[in-house]
């Protein structure tokens, strides 16, 4: 069995297998028909879409029950269950419309190339982070990297359609530098919100 | 210049082979609860290192966000 995750709601999905521990309940799957970590968020999301609270664990890791029997990692799990019950995340990244051609391979014009490129990372992040913060909703720091920037905001389950709408308002005013697309995906489980309580990578 | 708005649920996130939408996974498995430092790598839907050590490696701007590489 791989634990995907606990909760301290009663109800649990009626695929998961509740195993309760510390408190709390470890919501299992067979190992069977969850190898993979794309498995294993597939099968967070379909719970969390079904209407479940549950923290994530995070699916690249494979978390067996016997993993839980130091009660001292169960020790936070009230904080993170308060921050994030009932609520889920929205994924956002800011990335150019078009794709650059390939970078040129040396000399000065590698070097022009990846100054304009991390130029155009940074304008990005700027971007984002509007956008964010017009949003005034708990938020991860913006990554930045090859090409985009990106994000995810916490948002109450029964929020999502109201800031779906902010998020489009926000970006109608916006002013780009550049033609960008925002990307915007979600709701899916709080997988970016559990590090007030155990350990996150 | 303009800003185009894209939505997508996470089934078609899931199901998208459009690099956007595959980073956005594979940033999601890495996220959420890790007990042991114990994680698997993966691009594009292709396991590629396993790690079974007890550290957290990440990038540094990860670590201290806020800090250009």
């Amino acid at each position: 069995m791989n634990v995907l995750g606990w909760t301290g709601d009663t109800k649990v999905p009626p695929d998961a297998h509740p195993f309760h521990h510390g408190g709390w309940t470890a919501l299992l799957a067979p190992s069977d028909s969850t190898k993979t970590p794309h498995v294993r968020l597939a099968m967070q999301v379909s719970w969390f879409d079904a209407g479940f609270n549950f923290i994530p664990v995070a699916p690249a890791q494979q978390l067996t029950p016997t993993d839980l029997t130091d009660a001292a990692c169960l020790g936070n799990l009230n904080t993170v269950w308060q921050n994030i019950g009932g609520h889920g995340q929205f994924c956002l990244a800011v990335r150019p419309r078009d794709e650059d051609g390939p970078m040129p391979s040396q000399g000065r014009a590698w070097l022009q190339a990846r100054k304009a490129q991390q130029d155009q990372e940074r304008q990005h992040k700027t971007l984002l982070d509007k956008i964010v913060t017009g949003l005034n909703l708990p938020a991860n720091a913006c990554q930045q990297g090859a090409h985009r920037a990106s994000s995810a905001i916490l948002v109450p389950r029964n929020a999502a359609q109201k800031t779906r709408q902010a998020i489009a308002e926000i970006a109608q005013k916006l002013e780009t530098p550049q033609d960008v697309t925002l990307v915007v995906s979600g709701l899916w489980p709080p997988l970016g919100f559990t590090q007030n309580g155990l350990g996150t990578a | 210049m303009s800003l185009t708005l894209e939505m997508a649920t996470p089934d078609e996130v899931m199901g998208s082979s459009d690099t956007a939408l595959v980073d956005v996974v594979d940033g999601l498995l890495r996220h959420g609860v890790v007990i042991r430092g114990e994680l698997w790598l993966t691009v594009a839907d292709v396991d590629l290192v396993f790690l079974g050590l007890d550290l957290l490696l990440a990038a540094p701007d990860k670590i201290r966000p806020g800090v250009q590489p």
